[in-house]
């Protein structure tokens, strides 16, 4: 049996993001926002919902270790402020050490039929800073580097998940091989994960969780795709709750999907089963 | 009508006792129990699951008043569980709420009536038999996203619809049983496939034999890890 490990505090379970900072990152992207920026934005939401969601009244428990990669005109850690330089760091080291807490505002349902403006923090830990090529082959390398160590401390947990959010195409060589070796690598719990996010500028419309290469509109898509890992049953049932259509053969690979989708593609790809 | 309760628990196989969230409150002069599991991915289930079952037991809702007796527990808690402190993560944490089922039974002149938000049973046992299992029935019906009752209104907006009652009337030596989901889960399961799981757990008659079940259960992996409390009620001959 794989991905039923219970993920515990003696545990806990790894997230890996790798994040494309090409130049072309800077090309603007749904709603008019540079895709660094969109990107950028998802991730620090998707770092608080874990933070958040490992809070409880004494602090914050430590289910995930967490860590974010860049890549472009360097492949290098990307957690900032005291986070700056570690390849993974604990969830409530990540929580306790964002960059900074920007505030913004949110329109909330006031539980009486009407909206209401909220203040609420935005912690941000990762900034975009897009030059560059795209290596990608690296990125996986590095990936395959923190989590080798990793999978062998932690022999009894759920398997890590590595996150890839990428504009296209890899400028140091085809990266099948390495993506394949992250996936390699294992706990008793089954595989790595290896999930892709394509922010394409190519025409087509967004896809999450895609079952088959047919549809998809280009070279880079299906290549993506195919690196990408079918999704265990645990993930495929909380895709299906959240109302995607997935079957048995849907694999963590989103096409194209705005800021809304992206982040709740990272949400449910980051829910390997509940902490209950 | 006379009946006699007893109340056990044990927290999550690796969590210290202080960490149990489950709750549960005995009220044997009113013959009013209440059992309640504070989910786990909120901050304060534990108190806000408490809140649930000791109101329901001295101050019981009426039927189709729910929403006014949460009401005051809501504000109670927007005034006094506020953390102090000032970290992001817990002023957001506050701001979305403590989550809990609530199970309330209550046995007045020879019949029993439920009231049950999420996925905490009742059980009524009679002559060898489960003659009614509220809300759910069969061991398939437990997902992992029950619905709860929220500390804070705008949480609650779907729960009203999701509010299940039932009633019926009892017998001398009926057992009632109340329990937290991995236990409910359980027990339909051994009832399914046509075990007695009421007789196994009338054996556990103090709180370490309980443990010990409890354990004996998960380590066989017919138990799933998790908070377990169980209320046991005989009705006297």
């Amino acid at each position: 049996m794989s991905y039923e490990a219970e993920v515990s505090r003696g545990n806990p379970s790894a997230f890996l993001f790798l994040i494309d900072m090409s130049g072309s990152m800077t090309d603007p992207y749904a709603g008019g926002k540079r895709k660094a920026d969109s990107v950028a934005d998802a991730i620090n939401k998707l770092l608080s919902n874990l933070s958040i969601k490992c809070t409880k009244s004494e602090g914050v428990r430590d289910y995930y270790e967490v860590g974010v990669i860049s890549y472009g005109k360097q492949v290098a850690p990307a957690l900032g402020g005291e986070l700056a330089g570690q390849t993974l760091a604990s969830i409530s080291n990540v929580a306790n050490h964002p960059a900074r807490v920007e505030e913004r505002t949110k329109k909330e349902d006031d539980g009486a039929g009407g909206l209401t403006d909220i203040k609420v923090k935005f912690p941000v830990w990762f900034d975009p800073k897009a030059a560059g090529a795209t290596p990608m082959c690296k990125a996986f390398k590095l990936a395959h580097e923190t989590l080798a160590p990793w999978v062998a401390e932690h022999k009894y947990s759920f398997p890590p998940i590595v996150i890839n959010i990428t504009d296209g195409e890899s400028t140091d060589g085809d990266p099948s091989e390495d993506a394949a070796a992250v996936r390699a690598l294992e706990t008793q719990d089954g595989n790595a994960l290896l999930f892709n996010c394509h922010i394409s500028g190519a025409q087509g419309s967004s896809v999450l969780f895609a079952d088959a290469e047919e549809g998809l509109p280009d070279q880079f898509a299906k290549l993506l795709y195919s690196m990408s890992s079918v999704l265990p049953e645990g993930i495929r049932d909380g895709a299906q709750r959240e109302g995607f259509p997935v079957s048995e053969a849907s694999r963590g690979f989103a096409f194209n999907a705005d800021l809304v989708e992206l982040i709740r593609f990272l949400d449910i790809g980051t829910r390997p089963s509940n902490l209950r | 009508m006379l009946a006699s309760a007893t109340a056990w628990w044990a927290p999550k196989a690796g969590n210290a006792a202080q960490e149990y969230e489950d709750a549960y409150a005995v009220e044997a002069a009113a013959l009013r129990f209440a059992v309640a599991d504070g989910a786990s991915e909120t901050s304060f289930a534990k108190q806000w699951a408490e809140m649930l079952v000791d109101r329901f037991v001295h101050e019981p809702p009426a039927p189709a008043g729910l929403r006014e007796w949460v009401a005051p527990m809501q504000a109670a808690w927007a005034g006094a569980n506020q953390p102090k402190a000032t970290a992001w993560y817990a002023e957001e944490k506050a701001r979305d709420g403590a989550f809990s089922s609530l199970l309330g039974l209550a046995i007045d002149h020879g019949r029993w009536r439920a009231m049950a938000i999420g996925d905490s049973c009742l059980f009524v046992v009679r002559s060898g038999k489960i003659l009614r299992a509220f809300p759910l029935d069969k061991a398939e019906q437990f997902s992992n996203r029950p619905v709860l009752l929220s500390s804070v209104a705008r949480a609650n907006q779907r729960v009203w619809d999701e509010v299940r009652s039932d009633e019926g009337e009892l017998q001398g030596r009926d057992q009632l049983l109340l329990m937290t989901d991995a236990l409910a889960q359980w027990f339909l399961v051994e009832a399914e496939m046509g075990r007695r799981p009421w007789a196994a757990l009338a054996k556990a008659t103090t709180q370490e034999a309980f443990s010990a079940f409890v354990d004996l259960l998960r380590s066989g992996g017919a138990l799933r890890n998790d908070d377990t409390t169980l209320v046991r009620i005989e009705v006297a001959a």
